[in-house]
């Protein structure tokens, strides 16, 4: 069994929760909300990619994790640019 | 190590076949709920956008130290499930069930707090569902209302996601328990664990976006 991973991925993620809270209190605005956004993204990569083994994975899985994460970003990127460019 | 002495279903030609086929298939279903909740998230960013000072306000009366205790909580359920998997891999029933019990009870906890935090946002008349007062405390009522709508449906969605997790969980640790071909329980924990580190990662996000963007 490999204890090390996990638990330092752990670890890290805990921190990353640490410092967008800390972030939150310190910061504010649009600074804030990218930091907030960036984090939860390294958090969620760290998830995806050793947690659920994206980075080991074969060609075809990774193939559909990246639909899944291009379909979320067009979505959102689309919404809110329609928004902001009226 | 779970041998390979099982023999393949009907429709694949090796084990490896069949383990690719069910991981597969498990990252499809959750590209699915991706566009489930994507479509929630993707209306949340266009109002958030249209109502900057008002959702930023709103988000001040949710909890934020319990939520984010919740949140350590679901991060550390998302190791102990990885750990129960590498576990049952290695043939160690003991330590899977342990990881596995460890992982259920975490996410029941998980369950408890946010059911605490509903109660609480119920006394304060902040839960504008089935036909409950909404009484808000600020400016723009109508307005945060969208706000606490949003919340409502996107924390009780990913509960009952937890939900439906913990369940599987709980027949999974039964058959753990058992211990009856143990390459199978292996393929079924990593499938059982791809699901619940995804609701992990829509929660990283939930927080963010209703807690934390008030500034």
């Amino acid at each position: 069994m490999h204890y090390l991973t996990p638990i330092l991925v752990w670890l890290g993620q805990i921190l990353l929760l640490l410092a967008t809270l800390a972030a939150t209190q310190l910061t504010s605005g649009s600074f804030q909300y990218s930091l907030n956004f960036a984090i939860a993204t390294v958090i969620a990569a760290l998830t995806l990619a050793i947690f659920m083994r994206l980075k080991p994975a074969d060609g075809v899985i990774r193939l559909v994790a990246l639909s899944g994460l291009l379909w979320i970003g067009f979505l959102l990127l689309l919404t809110i640019l329609d928004l902001v460019t009226r | 190590m779970a041998t390979g002495n099982e023999a393949p279903a009907e429709q694949f030609e090796d084990m490896e076949q069949q383990n690719r086929a069910g991981v597969l298939g498990m990252w499809v279903f959750l590209v699915t709920e991706l566009l489930l909740f994507g479509g929630l998230f993707g209306a949340f960013a266009y109002l958030r956008v249209a109502h900057s000072e008002v959702f930023a306000d709103a988000a001040h009366h949710l909890d934020l130290p319990l939520a984010s205790v919740n949140t350590a909580i679901l991060l550390t359920s998302g190791l102990t499930m990885v750990l129960a998997e590498q576990a049952v891999h290695a043939c160690r029933r003991r330590l899977g069930l342990v990881f596995l019990l460890a992982t259920v009870l975490l996410g029941l906890i998980f369950l408890g707090i946010k059911g605490w935090e509903w109660h609480h946002e119920y006394q304060k008349q902040l839960m504008p569902i089935l036909g409950l007062p909404f009484i808000y405390p600020g400016e723009h009522s109508q307005i945060a209302e969208l706000f606490f709508n949003f919340y409502f449906t996107l924390t009780g969605l990913h509960a009952f996601h937890m939900l439906v997790g913990l369940v599987i969980l709980v027949v999974m640790t039964i058959q753990v328990g058992r211990w009856q071909i143990p390459g199978r329980l292996t393929r079924q924990v990593r499938i059982v664990g791809l699901y619940w580190s995804f609701v992990d990662v829509v929660w990283i996000f939930v927080f963010t976006s209703l807690y934390l963007l008030r500034g």
